[in-house]
């Protein structure tokens, strides 16, 4: 018998449907992962199962049929439902920084709601040591910022697991941790599974993730569930378009030959780089050469606090630099002495396109200011350059007059991108551009960007910790670890033959399909 | 329709007061200062609609011309605490720093400055005057909004966009003037009319002290305070100045609160 049994799951939030006839089966011992792209009802799902939607958000909550365990109606029960959050079913979050106390040490919160007989320090240590924290008794007084991302995160798992429930539901787990990260979380999810026979939902929107670590798959589109089955299957030969165009805008390793790399537009020769001030000053970019030729992608991975962000500022003069060299376009660059010309030849395009954007400034006033400010365009000239820039970024003039909430995600980073490009910069540094997005419009954006550099030949510095997405469009790549550019390479190269280690171990934690 | 006029009530309300008041000389039959000893105060009559004070003035002549008054030193004030915090809080967020401590600190002192004896100070040394009064309410109130306004830009200049604008290579006033202040009006516009009622109460204070306004001019503040005076025998010359000030208030915190969730709605509204 399934340990949780749902038919026909409908939720309706302000008059909208978001969620549409969706039934799930989840088996002890057994991992159950729900994908989809962002809106599409994954996490609603849930939480209107578990009644944690907002109250706020006065959601219409029905179905057939939502049982726990056989015994226990989700939905019909709320008192008895309320008492299983926490004891029978264990809840992880994505955000594991927001999601723990800061003021609390973490023995305290893993503690906290424990029920059983034994002592609360005891009882918090052994889920620390078995969620593989090291010296775990004595990091209980610990507090949450001195643990890393990862460590967090497993933090959280020991948290949810204190009552020994029978169902963890983890949202997102490792979307904001790094690879080597995530590959041991999703091992250590594996275990758990398996040593207690807990039934686990995973709900992430990345395809790796799912293929390396669910038993079964529920592909979610527009509130509904399109495909289903094991992954293997699934995603060799997939039930519906939908799960096809997924695998589709997964990233491909680049064919073809990379362009002969010409004279090198952008040169930084052992550049050093200081972030911080008094006694907390430390070096983050160590003696790092690089180079970007005109029309070359050149790729820029690393760890979270590499420094590779860091990197990519300063080779846009952004911030000083301590040591060594910076050219650009023979001119040596100096941060705070850069004309007006090299100013605008170099631009950013950020992680978070919301972010990145004045909340107050409508499209066509955020694309408009750069033109006006390098090109001296007025009026209707000037309208006219920002409606071709519009469309250079593929970007529907009727989009033109709208804020940046209200657009989507995808809109939004073609704004940011059409306003790097607005002071016709020569070198582009995208830090983390497709990170936030979902797969079918990272492939869109992948595309754009890649057109753009062939077009105007620009030299284009991609960071990114997903290695994949780095394959799929860098010619040349570069690895950062500590500071240190540690290998350089052609990609295709580096992906066959890697040289230091730290590459290795990277590549080895790339999940793939 | 009916909802739009509730909505736009305590904007209509504020109109309606402030043109009675502007409409006074013009409105009103009797003569703000002129006394009657031997009409007395009169209960609200046909003749008198809100009656009249102890010196037999009618009240809702010295009410009109009471409210031109207040909402003079209520508007300039403001604006005086508007333009020197803002500005202030401005430099002060986004240059960071030790100039930011070092303004910051100055801020801190001034208040620390008991108002009163500030007051009395200019006082005696300039001489008594309208503008004065102006003066020392606006540079009283300005260092609550230097606070406010310095913490928004602190949090706004380290995002994103406001990095986005310096690689676009504009100015620093630029980047003040059109990405950071715009995001910062919210708790302005919130604060600024908060700080008009609370200046009109400063205004009556001090001329319950005698160093505001001076009679036979009126204020509300002076109204009222003379109205708590005779409230026991004559009720009617406390509520009616104490009506028309609170209304005042109330109607200006809605609007505030209105013209907040407008601002905010646009810019944050939708789902991201």
């Amino acid at each position: 018998m399934s340990l949780l049994a749902v038919d026909n799951l409908t939720v309706r939030l302000a008059d909208r449907e978001v969620v549409r006839g969706l039934s799930l089966r989840v088996e002890s011992g057994q991992t159950l992962a729900i994908i989809g792209e962002s809106g599409s009802g994954k996490s609603v799902s849930l939480l209107a199962l578990l009644g944690l939607l907002d109250a706020s958000a006065a959601a219409v909550v029905s179905a057939e049929r939502a049982d726990y365990n056989g015994s226990v109606a989700l939905l019909g029960q709320p008192q008895a439902r309320r008492r299983l959050l926490g004891t029978q079913i264990g809840l992880v979050s994505q955000e594991p920084m927001s999601a723990l106390n800061p003021f609390q040490t973490i023995g305290a919160q893993i503690s906290e709601h424990y029920r059983g007989p034994l002592p609360a320090r005891q009882r918090a240590a052994d889920l620390l040591e078995e969620v593989g924290i090291r010296a775990a008794s004595s990091r209980l007084d610990d507090y949450p910022h001195q643990f890393s991302g990862g460590m967090r995160q497993r933090v959280l798992i020991a948290m949810a697991l204190v009552n020994d429930p029978q169902l963890l539901i983890c949202d997102e787990p490792t979307t904001a941790l790094d690879v080597t990260v995530q590959a041991q979380l999703l091992a250590l999810l594996k275990r758990l599974a398996s040593d207690r026979k807990l039934a686990v939902i995973l709900v992430s929107h990345d395809l790796a993730v799912v293929a390396a670590a669910a038993d079964h798959v529920v592909v979610m589109r527009h509130g509904e569930q399109v495909d289903g089955g094991p992954p293997a299957q699934l995603f060799r030969q997939p039930g519906h378009p939908y799960t096809a165009q997924l695998l589709a805008a997964l990233p491909q390793p680049r064919s073809g030959h990379p362009p002969a790399a010409g004279r090198a537009l952008i040169a930084a020769e052992q550049l050093q780089v200081m972030r911080g001030s008094g006694r907390q000053r430390k070096l983050v970019v160590d003696r790092a050469s690089l180079t970007v030729g005109r029309g070359e992608i050149v790729g820029l991975v690393g760890e979270s606090g590499s420094g590779k962000s860091t990197l990519g500022r300063a080779l846009l003069g952004l911030l000083p630099t301590s040591a060594g060299s910076l050219q650009f376009d023979g001119q040596p660059l100096l941060a705070g002495q850069l004309t007006g010309a090299q100013r605008a030849a170099l631009q950013l395009v950020f992680q978070d396109p919301l972010a990145s954007l004045n909340p107050r400034q409508t499209v066509a006033a955020t694309l408009a200011e750069p033109i006006r400010l390098h090109g001296g365009w007025r009026a209707a000239a000037l309208a006219a350059q920002v409606a071709a820039l519009a469309d250079q970024v593929e970007l529907p003039t009727a989009l033109l007059t709208r804020l940046p909430s209200q657009l989507s995600g995808g809109q939004r980073q073609r704004v940011a991108i059409g306003r790097a490009l607005a002071c016709r910069p020569q070198f582009l540094v995208a830090d983390e551009a497709v990170s936030a997005l979902d797969l079918s419009i990272q492939a869109e954006i992948l595309q754009l960007l890649q057109r753009l550099v062939s077009d105007h030949q620009l030299a284009l510095l991609f960071i990114s910790h997903d290695l994949a997405v780095v394959r799929s469009i860098a010619d040349r790549v570069a690895v950062m670890e500590a500071g240190r550019i540690v290998e350089q390479n052609s990609a295709e190269q580096l992906w066959q033959a890697p040289q230091h280690p730290y590459t290795k171990r990277l590549l080895a934690a790339t999940l793939s399909i | 329709m009916a909802r739009r006029v509730t909505y736009n009530l305590p904007l209509l309300l504020l109109a309606a007061i402030a043109l009675a008041c502007l409409l006074a000389p013009w409105l009103s039959p009797y003569p703000p200062a002129a006394q009657q000893l031997l009409l007395g105060a009169q209960p609200p009559s046909v003749a008198h609609w809100l009656g009249t004070d102890i010196f037999g003035r009618d009240l809702l002549t010295r009410l009109l011309y009471g409210g031109r008054l207040s909402l003079l030193v209520g508007l300039t004030a403001t604006a005086v605490a508007l333009l020197i915090g803002v500005s202030w809080g401005a430099v002060a967020g986004y240059v960071g720093g030790r100039l930011d401590a070092v303004m910051m600190r100055i801020v801190d002192t001034l208040y620390a400055l008991p108002f009163v004896i500030f007051v009395v100070l200019m006082m005696v040394v300039f001489g008594r005057s309208l503008l004065l009064l102006f003066i020392a309410i606006g540079a009283v109130e300005w260092l609550t909004m230097a606070r406010i306004v310095r913490a928004q830009v602190r949090a706004i200049v380290h995002s994103d966009y406001i990095e986005a604008a310096r690689c676009l290579g504009l100015s620093r006033w630029q980047i003040v003037t059109r990405h950071i202040l715009p995001n910062c009006a919210g708790p302005i516009i919130v604060y600024t009319t908060l700080t008009i009622p609370s200046v009109m109460l400063l205004e009556a204070f001090l001329s319950f002290l005698g160093l505001g306004v001076q009679p036979p001019d009126a204020s509300w503040g002076l109204l009222i305070n003379q109205g708590v005076e005779t409230m026991e025998e004559y009720p009617w010359l406390l509520l009616y100045p104490a009506l028309a000030l609170t209304a005042t208030l109330l109607c200006l915190n809605l609007v505030g609160d209105r013209l907040r969730d407008r601002l905010e709605g646009s810019a944050v509204g939708g789902d991201r």
